[in-house]
């Protein structure tokens, strides 16, 4: 029996012994501050300030209050594939009406403030779901002149085949309705640049349907290329891997489909006679005569997201494309393997671009910098270039390892990681020198984004995310990527003209 | 007289003796104070990253549970909570450890975390692993670490060295004087 039970009060060595391990706290703390300032000026080293004054992308959308403002009467023309998409970001369909997992674009968001007032659509089950997703406030219209002809329509969503964008933006824009419409902008150049000078001259907002521009993934991409992490850019990469019929634009034709509930000349229209085709009017996307293949399918998403991250690219000064039917062997028109190169001489640019619908690899978009490379894909990682004279000393000391990321942002997805990426990569991003970062911001649908910019733009009489001038610049690039693959030759932009032109060379011979 | 008195023989009622050597003794707090600042660390850099968050993890776990955490990972409002309950909770976790502070409920809670980080990447056959991390069969670091947990259970040392100890001696203190007032001296045996 020792004496310190028979005194019970606190010796000197239990005093020692309980706090003989605090020391261990005071080493950690001291351990942790040490590390955490080298972390701090190694970042500082490579990015100054840029990554404090950065923006953690994410939750960009707003819960709460409604806009201020009259509620907008905003009519749908076409409810097919993207028409039913774009009624579900707004906010409207009925619980029967959503597929598995999907959810109201507004849910846990800000209503948009608009009422569903009118639907369009020339088959007749389409037009039916619309009316029953608006919750009943939308007329039905089987004629697309008619809702847009309407006093109680005070914008239209255009998600038609691509040959009738440029017709019914230019009725509404002279009808003193806004437009959101779908990519590509136009069936052709001379119907975007129409469009664009009815549009200007009605005073209308017009919104081109790139949604990829609310994905605050590339605003953070822009941020970084625009500071000069990486470098001059003279050469960008991207890609279009689809496979599968409905990527492939063979869809499903619904079995109740016929001349019965099919307006068919009202689908042709523009010029276009054809017999009544169910493949056509459901396939549209693989005729010349109502879709703008490929190149305005596909690459244009690619490009918006380039022409954000690069600061507005502007029409190439020439395009050169090729490309063959060698997937699909099913009687269509447009290509299923498609290539093209621009060239941007006056900001010294390149850019390449290479589609299949046979393959559904996943590739991400280059930009090569002369001190870094982004590879841009639901996420951001840029990767310092081993001859970069900007982060030389860093190289040489090892502090950057060119194999890993020096910046990297991987949004905090679980299905885009679960999708597209591997251990190895967390692994890397992990090991990667800084800014590792999954933000906590919730996913908010893009498309729900670009209606809301759209809508708010209206109110408050601004320009929209993607405004005319740049659905102009979109729909040139497009087009003279599709004359080139078409004509087979090099074209190039006549700026005075306004004219894609062939570009004939010298002549010279091999 | 109590059964772990006559482990060592000598001094049964000092707090935490139960029949180790001194060696042992340290050796055991050694491995607290270890396990803890592992904990602590993993809580702080959470706790100091402003963009930090558990979705990246969740979203990779594997195994039979994947589901689960993946789920968790997609809804925000319960990503919030996840994340400062591991943020804090590590770091809660990591100070009780170092600190033999409330060493019994640190040491349950710590083992606690380990389970639902075992069941994330269980290391069962099938599994992907990443690179330059080792390689693993059933038995992992985080199951390592997680036995060493039980060990400090079955060994507890907050009272021989940490924070309890004063807690304790405060408690004995207190009793003692109760006693002192009820009696002419302290009952034996009080631990």
């Amino acid at each position: 029996m020792s004496k310190g039970d028979e005194a019970p009060l606190l010796t000197r060595r239990d005093l020692l012994a309980g706090l003989a391990t605090t020391p261990a706290l005071v080493a950690f703390v001291v351990a942790a501050r040490t590390h955490a300032a080298y972390r701090k000026d190694s970042r500082h080293g490579i990015f100054g300030d840029l990554l404090e004054r950065l923006p953690l992308p994410g939750g960009a959308g707003e819960s709460g209050a409604a806009p201020a403002g009259p509620v907008l009467n905003v009519g749908l023309i076409g409810v097919g594939y993207r028409g039913k998409q774009l009624l579900v970001a707004a906010g409207f369909a009925q619980p029967g009406q959503l597929a598995a997992g999907e959810s109201l674009g507004t849910d846990g968001e800000a209503p948009l403030g608009i009422r569903i007032a009118g639907v369009c659509d020339i088959y007749q089950p389409n037009l039916d779901w619309g009316v029953v997703a608006s919750g009943g406030t939308a007329v039905p219209y089987r004629k697309a002149r008619d809702l847009i002809a309407s006093p109680g329509i005070d914008a239209v969503i255009l998600a038609v085949p691509d040959h009738w964008h440029v017709p019914l933006a230019v009725e509404a824009a002279r009808a003193g309705k806004h437009v959101y419409v779908e990519k590509c902008f136009s069936h052709d150049v001379d119907g975007a640049l129409a469009a664009a000078e009815a549009v200007k001259a009605a005073g209308v907002v017009l919104q081109l349907g790139h949604q990829g521009r609310q994905n605050s993934l590339y605003a953070l991409a822009a941020r970084l290329a625009g500071d000069g992490l990486l470098g001059g850019i003279r050469l960008a990469q991207a890609f279009t891997n689809h496979n599968g019929p409905v990527l492939a634009w063979n869809g499903a034709i619904p079995k109740e489909a016929g001349p019965r509930n099919v307006d068919w000349e009202a689908f042709e229209g523009n010029g276009a006679t054809h017999p009544f085709d169910l493949d056509r009017f459901f396939h549209w996307r693989k005729y010349w005569a109502y879709g703008t293949g490929l190149s305005g399918d596909a690459f244009t998403h690619e490009w918006d997201a380039l022409d954000l991250v690069l600061g507005g690219l502007g029409i190439p000064g020439t395009a050169i494309a090729s490309g063959g039917i060698y997937g699909w062997r099913d009687g269509r028109e447009t290509p299923d393997t498609y290539q093209v190169v621009y060239e941007y001489p006056e900001r010294g640019l390149a850019l390449t671009y290479n589609a299949t619908q046979a393959n559904g690899w996943r590739r991400d978009k280059i930009l090569f910098g002369a001190d870094a490379t982004m590879t841009l894909e639901g996420g951001v990682r840029v990767y310092a270039d081993r001859d970069s004279t900007r982060y030389a000393e860093f190289l040489k000391t090892g502090r950057i390892d060119p194999d890993r990321p020096i910046a990297a942002y991987l949004p905090g997805d679980g299905r885009w990681l679960d999708a597209g990426t591997s251990a190895t990569q967390h692994w890397a991003v992990s090991r990667g020198l800084l800014y590792s970062t999954t933000p906590t911001g919730r996913r908010v649908n893009t498309a729900t984004l670009h209606l809301r910019d759209w809508l708010d733009a209206i109110r408050s009489r601004r320009q929209p995310a993607c405004p005319i001038d740049l659905a102009v610049v979109e729909a040139v690039t497009a087009h003279m990527g599709t004359l080139s693959m078409r004509w087979g030759c090099r074209v190039r932009w006549d700026a005075a003209a306004r004219k894609v032109v062939p570009d004939r060379d010298t002549g010279g011979t091999a | 007289m109590d059964r772990r008195d006559d482990l060592r023989g000598r001094d049964p009622s000092r707090p935490g003796a139960r029949g180790v050597s001194g060696r042992q003794q340290v050796a055991l707090v050694l491995l607290r104070v270890a396990i803890g600042w592992h904990f602590l660390y993993e809580g702080w850099v959470k706790l100091v990253d402003p963009g930090w968050t558990s979705a990246g993890a969740l979203a990779a776990a594997q195994g039979p549970l994947a589901g689960v955490f993946r789920e968790l990972s997609t809804h925000w409002r319960i990503l919030e909570v996840v994340d400062r309950a591991m943020s804090w909770g590590l770091t809660a976790v990591g100070l009780g450890l170092v600190l033999g502070l409330l060493t019994r409920a640190a040491t349950v809670a710590a083992a606690g975390l380990l389970v639902l980080f075992y069941l994330m990447n269980p290391p069962v056959p099938g599994m992907e692993f990443l690179p330059g991390e080792g390689s693993y069969l059933i038995v992992n670091k985080i199951l390592v670490e997680l036995f060493a947990l039980g060990v400090l259970l079955a060994f507890p040392t907050g009272t021989v060295a940490g924070l309890d100890r004063l807690l304790q001696g405060r408690g004995r203190a207190i009793a003692g004087r109760a006693d002192v007032v009820g009696s002419e001296r302290p009952p034996e045996g009080i631990p």
